[in-house]
This record gives structure tokens, C-alpha cells and sequence, in this order.
């Protein structure tokens, strides 16, 4: 027998796919950027469609597979699914335009639903493939044919794509803003977060002072402490004129990375003393007693042992800052909070994307390189 | 030489150590013992300041031992603790090498020294020296603690309940282990354990406290033939004539033997005991059967030459047996003993 229990992750990813092929709209035509447009679904669209529904038919059969046979079944099939969703958009795309020059076309719910269940079998294949090149590989098939299309224009029609074009000048340079802020912060949040947590593991009253403090911090809502942070700075910058100088003023970037740090702080302050606490006792009382002084006690014992939950603070803190830089635009610090609020305010859907879909992969590659150097920083005794 | 003088520890208004005056010879073993919370883990960690008494004088080898820097101290005094405390980053050789590399010892003379110490131990050093600790097993991971307090080859050792973590028979081992290491090496050593057992085998003299202060200071043999008060007596418990058997070793009152050989089939010596070629144990003749020969595994029906006439007794109990064949590691036949000898080893005390 090679049919076994179903993979469930597939026989989600595979009906929710099918059912929004069917019932939603794949992509929306709008007249100009800025009014509602009307939706068309993927069969309305041409032969192409119906190949889409038969390879998902086959996904759902494969999800039976036993999960020898279905892993690399899944993962072909997986990476089949979202690189011909890709193909499709882009050609679709196209070919709705037509020869218009002021007409749009949006990505609707039903592609979007199929990039997304696409990833659950990608997903799902990953659960049951073993070999760790093997999943590598899966991972990065889809992810070096998706930029290969983009970057050889295959989604130029889209929408977001035109925003992209049409402000080629500043998109970069919002990502730079937006990782300048997210990486100012960090460094600050790190400058004050390491110290401050060390202090806190060496003494049971200050763990307990910056603990408190800090999560009364986090319970200030983001935006609030954004706003809030305008009259301080303003006053500030009223007494002391020279500050402006120096480019600090009531708003920008001064009291946005002031914010961000506050953010920033608390999960970095919490890594270096769940770190440092979870250094056995036994080993400190070993190396005290072995005649290692407090500082090389610090750095041969603590510290190798500690650095994984140090980093680990570091990432959430990371990840927090790349996401909250988002609000600095609110108050003229720039970062690609700009095309998101600037969309959201002239309700032109697809500028917002072109500042989400940016954030969300900062985010994630952010927290892939911070996990990469966490692993690594493990010592190979306490892996 | 360790010599406490007048010491006291005092934690607000309680006293943790009461006036303590003690000599630990040199080459000797000390076992500090006592109910929980009777201040011998302090005494033990006074010695290396990990905390500073009081008042009072310690003098190691003649020195004040506050006249050093606290960690100068303790790179010359070695440190093995219950739960071992082995660096987990670190691999077997470079837990080891830790105190020597304090010390600024060349590379080459820290790699010779930890070879030389993992031999001491019984591990064999290519398969151990760059494993992690959490491979090791719990008495190989006491073994390492063990080296690594001997790694810089101190003369004052400090135990505290080193052999309190692992099974009964790993600990008996390991006990064992450490009384031939000792016979080597002669170190100074203080040793902390709740075990009066383990106390009454290992110690030269033990030093029996109760609330901070020293009730008894002896050899195990004077303790156990005079306690010095009802505590001392109820603490080392009511079958002190037993426990006496635990400080002699099989060996010295067996009586020797090499039994029969299995292919010797004229059966004419005294000895039950069957032999092969090389002298390893391979079972008896029975008596019940026309002195049939028997077969057994010699780890099932001996002891070892090295174990205590206790632990011999202990065995002939539960194996039902009125003589039994006394072991060389390997199996080898050294000797027997009776029950009636192992009644009168009590008597040579």
C-alpha cells in the first residue's frame, strides 16, 4: 500500500485553493489607480485556469501518498502551484490591460488565497521531508523563480508593480530610511537593553524595577508614545536651539528612534537576563571555586552560555523594530510607512502594498539572519 | 596541613560555625560529617573562601590563607562538587584544563597533563578528550570532576558530596576508585558527605558535627568504638559493629587460594572453587551432586579482592552462601572467604 492517512495540511491548502479559485475574483480591473474596479475570476480568464484547477486536483490526490512518496511529490507539486500562480498573474495581468495606459489591474482574494495555500503545501512538504538539503532546496525554488519573474518584468502589468515604477526614486530610499531606523534603534535599544539586563541578573530588586518599568512601556500603545514623544522634543529643542543643529526637532527622526529604543529595550533586557539565569548554578560555583576571577567567570562561563538567549532578545527585538519603524512616517521619519498611510489616506490599495510587502520581507529575512547567527552562537556542547 | 583555628561563622544571629579548631594532617583524609545544616558544606567552603569566616584563623600549610587574593587561594586548592559542575561548552580536555590554564601553563605541558589525567581516571583519552559533558555518563562525568580538581596537582582537595549524585553502585566504585588514587597520590583531602557509610570507608579521621560545632574528632575506628556522646552514637546508628567491617578489606582476611582447575577432573584439594587456565573463576563443584561441576559467571557469585569484608558479608547474605571466592578484576581466583573469618576480622580491630 503507498496510501496512507492524508496530510491535512495539503487537504486544507488544496480545497482552500480550489474554492477560492472558483468562488472569488483572481484579479481586479480598475479604469485608473484611484476607483473601484470589478473583479474577474480565474476561468474567465482563459485555458490557463483550468490547468491551475487540474494540478491542484492532483495535489489533493498526492496529500494520500504515504510521506515517503509524498514529501518530494508535495514539494514538486507545491513549487508547481505557486510558480504557475506567479506566470498566471503576470500573463493575466497583461493581457486584461490591453493597450490602456491608465487602466490597473489588482491582484484579487482568490490569487492571493492561492500564493498563500501554495505555501502550505510547500509547508507541508517540509513537515515530512527529512534530508535538510533536500528541504533547503524546496524552500528556495519557488522563492529564485518568483524574483527571476519579477526581475525580468513578468508582473510589470500589476498594479503594485506600477506604483513601484512610477516612484522608483523614492521607494529605495524609503527602505533605506525605514532599515536605518529599524537598525538605529536596535543599536541604541542594544546599547541600553545589554547593560540594563545584566544589571537586572545581578540584582533581584533592579530585575524586578526594570521589568516592571519596561513592560509598563510596552502597555503604551505605539502611536500613542509617538505622539507623545512630539511635545518633549519640541520643548526640547525650544530651549536648547542649538539641538537643531544636530537635526533633532518635535518631529522626525529624533523621537522616533526615541520610541522605537523604548520599544526595543524590553525584549533585549530580557534575553541577557534569561540568558545569564539559565547558566546552571553548579557551573559558576564550579569555576568560583576554581579560582576564576568575576570577569573571566563573566566571559568564559556566562557569557558563551548566555549568548543564544542574548541573541534571541536581539531578534525579537529586531523583528519588533522593523515592523514599529512602519509608524515613524506618522510623525516625518520616512520608512515605508510612507506608501502605506499615503495609500491608506487617497485609498489607493496597491501603494499600501507596495509599503507592506517590503516590511514583511525585512521582517522575515531579518529573522532569518538573526536565527542563523543564534544557532551558530550555541555551543557545540549545548546543542 | 589544614588548620582551623577558633573559627566562627556567624549569618546575622545565627551561627553557622561555632568555634571550630581542627588539624587535618597532611595526606590525610577528613570527612566532614553531620545532619543537614550542621555547618560542615561552610567549614568545607571556608577553606577556599568561597565564604570567609568570621573570625578565626585558617591556616593551609602553615599559611594564612586570607593572605592571598581570594582566587590565587583557590587555583592552589582542588574543587569537586556533588553536581560536578562541568562546564557544558566546554569539551572533557578543556574542562580539565581549566585550572592549569588560570595558571598560565604552556599549551604543550596542559595537553600532557590532561592526557595523563584522563588515564588516571579510566577513560581512555582519544575517546574522551574533545567529548562534551552531556555524553558522558554520571560517574564518568564525577571522574572528570574529579581530574579536573587534580589538575594542577594541588595538595589540598576539597570534596563535597562528589559521589552523592550518582547510583549506589556507581558510588561504590568511584569510592573505591578514589581510595586507590589516594594511596598514590597522598593528598590532603576534605571531604563533605551525609553518608555515614561512606564517611567510616573513606576517612582517615572524621569530624562529626551538629550546629556549627565539632561533637567528635577521630579516627573511624576510635569513633566506632567510642562515641564521644549519644548524638556521635545515634548518628553513626546502632549496627556500629557492622559498619567496622566496612574499613577492612577483603584481601587482608581471606584466606588464599588459586581453587581447582576445570580440566583437573581428580578433584583432590580443598577448595570448591573451579578455575580455567588462566585462573579465572568459572564456578564450583557441588556437594549436593556428587561434586558435579556448576557453572556460573564469576560477576555473579564473588567479590573483589578490593571490596570491604561489609560489602563481602552483605553478599554471602544474599547469595546464601557460608564461603565465598574473592576476585582479582578480572575475574581471577585470590582467595575465599568464610563467614567465620569475616566474624573475626571484626575482632582484629
Amino acid at each position: 500500500m503507498i496510501l496512507t492517512n492524508p496530510n491535512r495540511i495539503a487537504i486544507l491548502g488544496c480545497l482552500l485553493a480550489i474554492s477560492s479559485l472558483v468562488l472569488l475574483p483572481f484579479l481586479e480591473l480598475k479604469a485608473n489607480r484611484l476607483v473601484a474596479g470589478t473583479g474577474k475570476g480565474l476561468l474567465e480568464l482563459g485555458a490557463a485556469g483550468w490547468w491551475l484547477l487540474g494540478l491542484l486536483v492532483l495535489v489533493g490526490l498526492s496529500a494520500f501518498l504515504k510521506p515517503r512518496f509524498r514529501a518530494p511529490v508535495l514539494a514538486i507539486l507545491g513549487n508547481l502551484v505557486f510558480i504557475a500562480s506567479v506566470i498566471l498573474i503576470g500573463a493575466a495581468a497583461s493581457s486584461l490591460l490591453g493597450s490602456s495606459t491608465l487602466a490597473r489591474v489588482s491582484i484579487a482574494p482568490a490569487a492571493w488565497l492561492i500564493l498563500v495555500s501554495s505555501s502550505f503545501l510547500i509547508f507541508a512538504a517540509l513537515n515530512d521531508l527529512e534530508n535538510i538539503w533536500l528541504k533547503r532546496l524546496t524552500l528556495s525554488v519557488g522563492i529564485l523563480v518568483f524574483l527571476a519573474i519579477l526581475l525580468t518584468g513578468g508582473l510589470s502589468s500589476l498594479s503594485v508593480i506600477r506604483e513601484y515604477q512610477t516612484r522608483l526614486d523614492t521607494f529605495w530610499l524609503e527602505v533605506g530610511r525605514h532599515l536605518g531606523l529599524a537598525f538605529l534603534a536596535l543599536l541604541t535599544s542594544s546599547l541600553f537593553g545589554l547593560p540594563l539586563g545584566f544589571w537586572a541578573a545581578r540584582s533581584k530588586g533592579f530585575e524586578g524595577l526594570i521589568l516592571g518599568f519596561s513592560s509598563l512601556l510596552q502597555t503604551i500603545p505605539s502611536l500613542a508614545l509617538l505622539a507623545l514623544l512630539i511635545t518633549p522634543f519640541s520643548a526640547l529643542v525650544r530651549a536648547f536651539p542649538v539641538l537643531e543643529s544636530f537635526g533633532i526637532r518635535g518631529i522626525g527622526f529624533a523621537p522616533a528612534i526615541t520610541a522605537l529604543t523604548v520599544y526595543g529595550l524590553l525584549p533585549i533586557a530580557r534575553g541577557v537576563l534569561n540568558g545569564l539565569k539559565a547558566v546552571p548554578e553548579t557551573a559558576l560555583e564550579a569555576g568560583r571555586g576554581m579560582g576564576m576571577t568575576p570577569n573571566q567567570l563573566f566571559s568564559g562561563v556566562e557569557l558563551p552560555l548566555a549568548l543564544g538567549l542574548i541573541l534571541n532578545g536581539i531578534r525579537t527585538s529586531a523583528v519588533q523594530l522593523v515592523g514599529l519603524s512602519t509608524l515613524s512616517s506618522l510623525i516625518g521619519a520616512g520608512g515605508l510607512g510612507v506608501f502605506i498611510f499615503g495609500g491608506l489616506g487617497s485609498a489607493a490599495n496597491d501603494l499600501v502594498l507596495l509599503g507592506a510587502i517590503p516590511v514583511l520581507v525585512l521582517a522575515v529575512l531579518t529573522d532569518a539572519g538573526f536565527r542563523t547567527l543564534e544557532q551558530a552562537s550555541i555551543p557545540k556542547g549545548c546543542r | 596541613m589544614i588548620d582551623f583555628q577558633n573559627v566562627f561563622k556567624k549569618y546575622g544571629a545565627t551561627t553557622a560555625v561555632n568555634n571550630l579548631s581542627l588539624e587535618v594532617k597532611t595526606g590525610e583524609i577528613c570527612v566532614l560529617i553531620g545532619p543537614s545544616g550542621c555547618g560542615k558544606t561552610t567549614t568545607l567552603k571556608m577553606i577556599n573562601r568561597l565564604i570567609e569566616p568570621s573570625s578565626g584563623q585558617i591556616l593551609i600549610d602553615g599559611r594564612d590563607s586570607s593572605s592571598l587574593k581570594a582566587f590565587e587561594l583557590r587555583r592552589g586548592i582542588g574543587y569537586a562538587i556533588q553536581s560536578v559542575g562541568l562546564f557544558p561548552h566546554l569539551t572533557v580536555a578543556e574542562n580539565i584544563a581549566v585550572v592549569p590554564k588560570l595558571l598560565g601553563w604552556q599549551k604543550p605541558k596542559i595537553e600532557a597533563r590532561v592526557m595523563e589525567l584522563l588515564e588516571l581516571i579510566g577513560l581512555e583519552p582519544n575517546r574522551y578528550a574533545s567529548t562534551y559533558p552531556k555524553s558522558l555518563s554520571g560517574g564518568q562525568a564525577q571522574r572528570v570532576g574529579v581530574a579536573r580538581a587534580l589538575a594542577a596537582d594541588p595538595t589540598v582537595l576539597l570534596f563535597d558530596e562528589p559521589f552523592g549524585a550518582v547510583d549506589p553502585l556507581t558510588r561504590e566504585r568511584l569510592q573505591n576508585e578514589f581510595l586507590e588514587l589516594q594511596k598514590r597520590l597522598k593528598k590532603t583531602v576534605v571531604f563533605v558527605t551525609h553518608d555515614i557509610d561512606e564517611a567510616i570507608k573513606l576517612s582517615d579521621r572524621i569530624a562529626i558535627m551538629k550546629d556549627g560545632k565539632l561533637e567528635q574528632y577521630a579516627t573511624p575506628e576510635q569513633m566506632l568504638e567510642q562515641p564521644a556522646n549519644a548524638f556521635v552514637r545515634d548518628f553513626i546508628g546502632a549496627d556500629r559493629g557492622l559498619k567496622r567491617l566496612a574499613r577492612v578489606s577483603v584481601r587482608e582476611v581471606m584466606l588464599p587460594s588459586t581453587g581447582v582447575k576445570l580440566e583437573d577432573q581428580q578433584f583432590q584439594t580443598a577448595s570448591v572453587f573451579v578455575v580455567d587456565s588462566g585462573g579465572v573463576l568459572r564456578g564450583w563443584r557441588d556437594p549436593k551432586f556428587q561434586d558435579a561441576f556448576s557453572a556460573h559467571n564469576w560477576q555473579d557469585i564473588s567479590v573483589l579482592e578490593n571490596a570491604s569484608v561489609r560489602e563481602a558479608l552483605s553478599r554471602m547474605i544474599s547469595l546464601g552462601f557460608q564461603v565465598i571466592p574473592v576476585v582479582g578484576e578480572s575475574g581471577v581466583l585470590k582467595g575465599e572467604l568464610t563467614l567465620e573469618q569475616a566474624m573475626n576480622a571484626k575482632g582484629t580491630l
